[in-house]
Parts: C-alpha cells; structure tokens; sequence
C-alpha cells in the first residue's frame, strides 16, 4: 500500500464511516512507510478492531484474520501438513517417494501463512494477541518481523507483497519486549468529545447537532466517574441509536434516568451514576 | 539540529524511567523523516507510536514533549491590558481553546514576572499569574456567563454549572501550567528543565510515601495487576494437571486416518480456583501502604473466587464480604474501617497476638492448596512475636509469601520482627513500588 501523506489515510477512513484521530492516521501512514505492524492497545470497545476491518474497506484490501485464544499453536496459526490427504497418496501408489509428500500440494494454509502467499494486498488482523501464551507468541515474530514463515520441510516463504499487519490487545497481560519492538505502538483511548460527536454524527446522519453534543456530554461525565464499566463507543452509538428509535429531541434527567441501562451495564454503576448525577429523579 | 532534540528527548524519558529501546529510537528518526514536522501534533502521534510501548508511559511523555517540542508563536498584540481579563473570559466560556492559550501566554508574560537567573520553579510563576486573574471574579463571571447561555433550555443536572465552571477553570490552569513551562524552557533549555520536573513512572512511586494523587494513578493499574495475578495463579494450577491422554477420543479421532493415531488428543481439567488466604497489616505506620494493600484486595476480590482475605492491627478480622459485596471501592473501605474488629486492646501493631487469633479462629482455612500472603512491615512494637502460631499455618500452607513495604535495610532493626517469622516464608519480597508488585506477581509467585 503506497501512501502519500495522513490527510489519504484520514479521507479514506472518513469516507467508509470511521473517523480517525491524527494518532491513527499518523501511526497508518507510518506503517506503510517504516513497513511495521501496528500494535494496538486500549479499553474494550474504543474501535480496535474496527480499525482494522475499516483499513480494509478504506483501502480494499482482503483480510486475513487470526482470532488468539490460549491454546493457538502453529497448526490453527501458520500451517499444518495435510495428514489425511499425504496417507491417501501414500496408500494410493505403493512406490510413492517419502519426500514428495512434503510439498505445498500437501500444505493447510492457515491465517498467517495465507496473509503472505497469494496475490493481492492484504490486510492481516492478529485480534487479541494478549490471549496468546507467552510462549506462543513467538510464533508471530518471524511474520512479523521479516513477513515470512519458515516451513523445515519446504523452506522459506516470502511474502510476495508485503501485509498491512494489525494486533490488537486488551492488555490481559504484557506482551514480550520482542513483539513491542517490532511493532508500532498505538494507544487508542476513550476519543475527545469532539471526536466522539462526529462520530456519533456520522454512524447516524439524521440526529440533532444538539442532541448528540448533550449526548457525548453525559457519556464524557460517566467516563469521569470511578466506574467498573466505562461506557465505550460502541455504547455511544447504542444509546444514541436508542434515542433515536424512541423518538427522544432532548435530553433531560428523566429520558437519561429511564435510559441509562444502555450505557452501563453494571446495576451498582447505574446506581451511583442516578444518585450522583440525577439527585432529583 | 531534529537528530539532537530527538537523543536529549529520549535520555529525558530515560531519566524518568521509561524504558525506550534503541531500535525505538531508529523508528522515530526514520518517522520524523516522513511526516510534516510542522505538524505538532503528527509529530507528538509519531514519536509516541515510536517510542513508547506502554500506556502508563505516555502521561510522561506528554509532559516531557511539551517541554522538548514547544509549541509555537503565541503574541497576540490585539489585547489591551485592561481588556485582557475579558477576553479570557469570553475565550473560557466559548472554549476557544488555541485563543486562551495566546491570551494566557500574554498574561504570564504580564504578571508571572518569569526571569531566568532566578532559580525557583514554574509553580510560582503561575501561582503569581493566576492570583492576578482574580479567579474568585473569573469563577463569579464564568457562572453568570453559562446561566446566560443556557436561558430557555431545560433544566438539567448535566448542565451543573459548577461542573462546568469546575472543568474550564481546570483547563485555564493547564494552559497556565504550559505556557509557564514554555518560558522556563526558553529560558533554561529543555534538557535542564526536563531533570527538575522529578517525573517517574506511577510503578515507580513509593507506595509509603504515595500522595494521594498517586495513589488513585496506582488503582487505574492495580486492577489490570489483579487481573494478571489471577490468571498467574490459575495457570499454575492448571499446568499440573493438563495434558492427560484421552484415551477415547483419541482412537475415535484416529478413524479418519485409518486407525493411525496421528494427533493424540489430551484431556484438559477443569482449571482450578486458586485459594489465596491474604492477611494486610492496616494499621497507621503504614497507612498509605495499607490503603494500597486494601486496594489491592478489593481488585482481587472481585476476580478471584476463592480468596478470603483478613485485616488486622493487634485484632483480626475477615474483610472477605465486606470487600466483595461492595461494588465500590471508596464504600467498601469504608466498611472495613467501619465494622471490621481490627483494633484490639492496644490499637498498634501486635503481629504475635494477631497470628495467635488468626491461628485460633481460621487456622483450619489453611491447607495444602492454599497460597498465604501477608502484607505487612511486620512493626510489633516490641511484643512477642509467638512465631510458634505463625509457624503453625504457615507450615500447613501450600507456600507462604511476605510482603514487605519498607526498604530491605530496616528490616530487622528495632521493633521488627520479621526475623521471628521469614524462615517459614517462600519468600519475603520487598514490596515499595508497583513495579515491585509486578515483579513479585511475574518472576516469584
């Protein structure tokens, strides 16, 4: 992917709904530019993912995804030897030779490794990486590092064009010294308010200016507040689409009170937001 | 000329305990090669994709940037003096923020009376700019200003107007804050002020000695702690028992290749809950270390099912429910203060009586799959130690850990009596800072 400058990376999100921060373009346009991975870090829900599918659609690119969950070895990650098919051909013709079976013909491409062969740009979404077991983590270097995947038995494949690379992590757990080197490093926090009205305005055209500044305000609030569950983005857009279907043109203290479940879904958060911000409801 | 302030930057963030690779610093050279350097803001987002790789890093780095990467111009002749009070004012209420920042920069050059030779901190410079603003007239006029502005509207709580007032007068002392930092860095250059500010990581603050607002910095990364401490524990148990061959499943699994076994399957038990039994010292000599402790506790309370944890002076207690029924930190403190028996006879430390009453009453909660951990400077005040109790369940415990608050050179001098009871502990860590926590969390336990 060959990019000029931000302002590219900042109108192609904006244009397929997902409007970044200068931090995202900057880091996007870096990417390209240094060829790293990007590492993003964050509380749930403030568009990690999102970013990655939103690159796709942006930029069209294909992509490759890898879900972590504890327990991912390289079989479910690079690629595994196709057992089945190698004894088929081994029964199959009694004077096969041992060494054939090894060949890509015989190969299971699994996400890491289909991220890298194939024509095409891709886009390689790693999600999660903090679920990894440390140990298996070093799996990812070596894609990551220099996109190629060693296979003792067939040698190293390249990639033939190089993937835009995107981890993200919940923060579970550190990750290793090695992987954070190798990527660049993205923080994605709660956005301003500015930011998260023009987002709320984007995902839903049809609402009020005043209603969605109001909106972002209380959600602003409850962010400052000492919470177990601060509401994300994604609730934003929940309680803004609420509001809509209810019909709601103002905020007042009974609409919030009576809709506060959507942002909060903890019953002793809801209960001190109501007692300290709504006093009189 | 870029390449210096870049090396004297990183060696300023170095200084402050952030961790930056030199690798990192190849990255940032080869990003500040690409992008506007014009652009403060793109250059602030490439540096700290570059350069930093942990969030609780980046409140330093913001602060180490403004004084490295100073912003811009900011005279604007247009003001009068006796207009300038105003114009702050309107700027605050229509939060024109880039105006207030040029207006701001005006008023510290007026009244903040900034001199180089001079070597006292920025602290009073703003102080000296912010006692001319009059901030009682500011606060008076910003609150009719609003009321003005919000005629006809509904009434709502969230229009609070002190919580408003509250929020623009918090940011006009940021802006002060700033444009008085610019000065002095003018004035003394960046590296020199950067090695005064004193900055050091959250994890690097002493937990004794923590202010308060360090401490509510140390609960943001507390829980993530409790969280990883979890799952430390868990996995531990875990590891023991995975990897049993599954007979069954996998001669079934076999059909599919002709009877060859060729992928063994393994039976995973059910992960175990880890049984933690915590006992925190919560007495006055270690105050804010308690409070940290109870902190610690209450995360840990609210991730691990099986623990149960007691606080004690010279009495002890189970503080288990009171920690886990509370869903808010502040009220579950509280009630630990309130209706937790810690206090005894004496009210200061006694660790013999309390590992005498802990041994009597929840001894038998103590067996061979618990993890012990005790908080505490193991302060007695010179009563006996009864180690005999102590020795009792900490024997009896899968692995006994102590932590320890003070610095490993007054262990053991005067009324300490951690000597009577170390020999019956894995380990007894040191435990001033959070990165100490997390070591103790990662490598130890």
């Amino acid at each position: 992917m060959f990019l000029q400058n931000q302002d590219e990376v900042d109108q192609a999100l904006s244009r397929v709904g997902y409007l970044p921060s200068t931090e995202i373009t900057t880091t996007v346009f870096l990417a390209t530019k240094l060829e790293k991975p990007i590492l993003v870090e964050g509380p749930a829900g403030t568009g990690k993912t999102e970013l990655a599918k939103a690159l796709a659609r942006a930029f069209a690119l294909e992509m490759v995804r890898l879900q972590c969950y504890e327990g991912l070895d390289e079989s479910r990650a690079l690629y595994e030897w196709d057992y089945r098919k190698q004894l088929l051909a081994l029964q199959g013709s009694a004077d096969q030779e041992v060494s054939s079976i090894f060949s890509a013909d015989y190969l299971l491409e699994r996400p890491l490794l289909a991220a890298l062969r194939g024509g095409g740009e891709k886009i390689l979404l790693i999600d999660e990486v903090d679920r990894l077991e440390v140990e298996t983590e070093a799996l990812l270097l070596e894609v990551l590092a220099e996109f190629q995947v060693t296979i003792p038995e067939l040698g190293t494949v390249q990639a033939t064009s190089k993937p835009v690379v995107i981890l993200t992590s919940n923060g579970m757990r550190e990750l290793s010294e090695a992987l954070k080197r190798r990527a660049l490093y993205l923080y994605l926090d709660y956005p301003s308010q500015e930011r998260e009205r023009a987002i709320v305005s984007a995902a839903l055209p049809e609402i009020d200016d005043e209603l969605a500044a109001r909106l972002v305000e209380v959600v602003a609030r409850l962010r400052s507040m000492d919470l177990k569950k601060i509401p994300s983005i994604a609730e934003t857009l929940d309680w803004a689409r609420s509001l809509l279907a209810l019909s709601v043109s103002s905020l007042n203290d009974d609409v919030v009170a009576s809709t506060l479940p959507i942002l909060l879904k903890n019953r002793s958060d809801i209960e001190r937001a109501l007692k300290e911000l709504l006093p009189r409801v | 000329m870029l390449l210096a302030t870049l090396l004297d930057f990183v060696t300023a963030l170095r200084a402050a305990g952030v961790s930056v690779s030199p690798s990192s610093v190849i990255d940032a050279a080869a990003a500040l090669s690409v992008i506007d350097l014009l652009d403060r803001v793109s250059v602030r987002a490439a540096l700290a994709v570059t350069l930093i790789k942990d969030p609780s890093s980046l409140t330093i780095f913001y602060r180490l940037f403004d004084v490295f990467f100073v912003a811009g111009a900011h005279q604007d002749p247009s003001v009068e003096e006796d207009e300038l009070f105003d114009a702050i004012r309107d700027a605050l209420l229509n939060e024109r923020w880039d105006r207030l920042s040029e207006l701001v920069g005006q008023a510290v050059d007026r009244f903040g009376g900034v001199s180089p030779e001079r070597p006292v901190s920025g602290v009073y410079y703003a102080y000296r700019t912010s006692r001319a603003l009059d901030l009682d007239r500011l606060r008076f006029e910003l609150l009719a200003g609003l009321a003005t502005q919000a005629e006809g509207e509904p009434a709502s709580a969230f229009d609070d107007p002190d919580y408003q007032v509250n929020r623009r007068l918090g940011e006009l002392a940021a802006t002060i804050d700033r444009e008085v930092l610019a000065r002095i860095v003018e004035a003394r250059g960046a590296t020199e002020v950067a090695r005064t500010l004193g900055l050091h990581l959250a994890e690097d603050a002493e937990i004794m000695h923590a202010s308060r607002e360090e401490l509510r910095e140390l609960r943001r990364i507390i829980t993530p702690l409790a969280v990883k401490l979890t799952a430390k524990l868990e996995r531990r148990h875990r590891s023991k028992n995975a990897g049993r061959l599954d007979f069954r499943a996998t001669i079934r699994h076999s059909l599919s290749t002709g009877g060859v076994p060729l992928s063994p399957i393994t039976r995973e038990d059910r992960p175990m809950r880890p049984e933690v039994v915590l006992l925190a010292d919560v007495s006055g000599s270690v105050a804010s270390f308690a409070r940290f402790t109870m902190q610690l506790l209450y995360a840990l309370a609210h991730e691990l099912r099986k623990l149960r944890s007691f606080a004690f002076i010279d009495e002890i207690d189970e503080v288990t429910e009171l920690l886990g029924d509370n869903q808010d930190i502040e009220a579950a403190l509280r009630s630990v203060a309130q209706s937790a028996k810690v206090v005894g006879l004496v009210g200061h430390s006694d660790y013999g009586a309390t590992f005498r009453h802990f041994d009597e009453r929840y001894g038998s909660s103590i067996s061979a799959t618990t993890t012990l951990i005790i908080c505490g400077d193991a302060r007695s005040n010179y009563h006996d130690p009864e180690q005999q109790h102590f020795r009792s369940f900490a024997e009896r415990a899968r692995a006994t850990y102590w932590l320890n608050p003070e610095p490993r050179g007054y262990w053991d001098t005067g009324d300490s009596a951690l000597a009577s009871y170390a020999p019956w502990c894995r380990a007894v860590v040191e435990c001033r800072t959070l990165r100490q926590l997390e070591h103790f969390v990662e490598q130890v336990l």
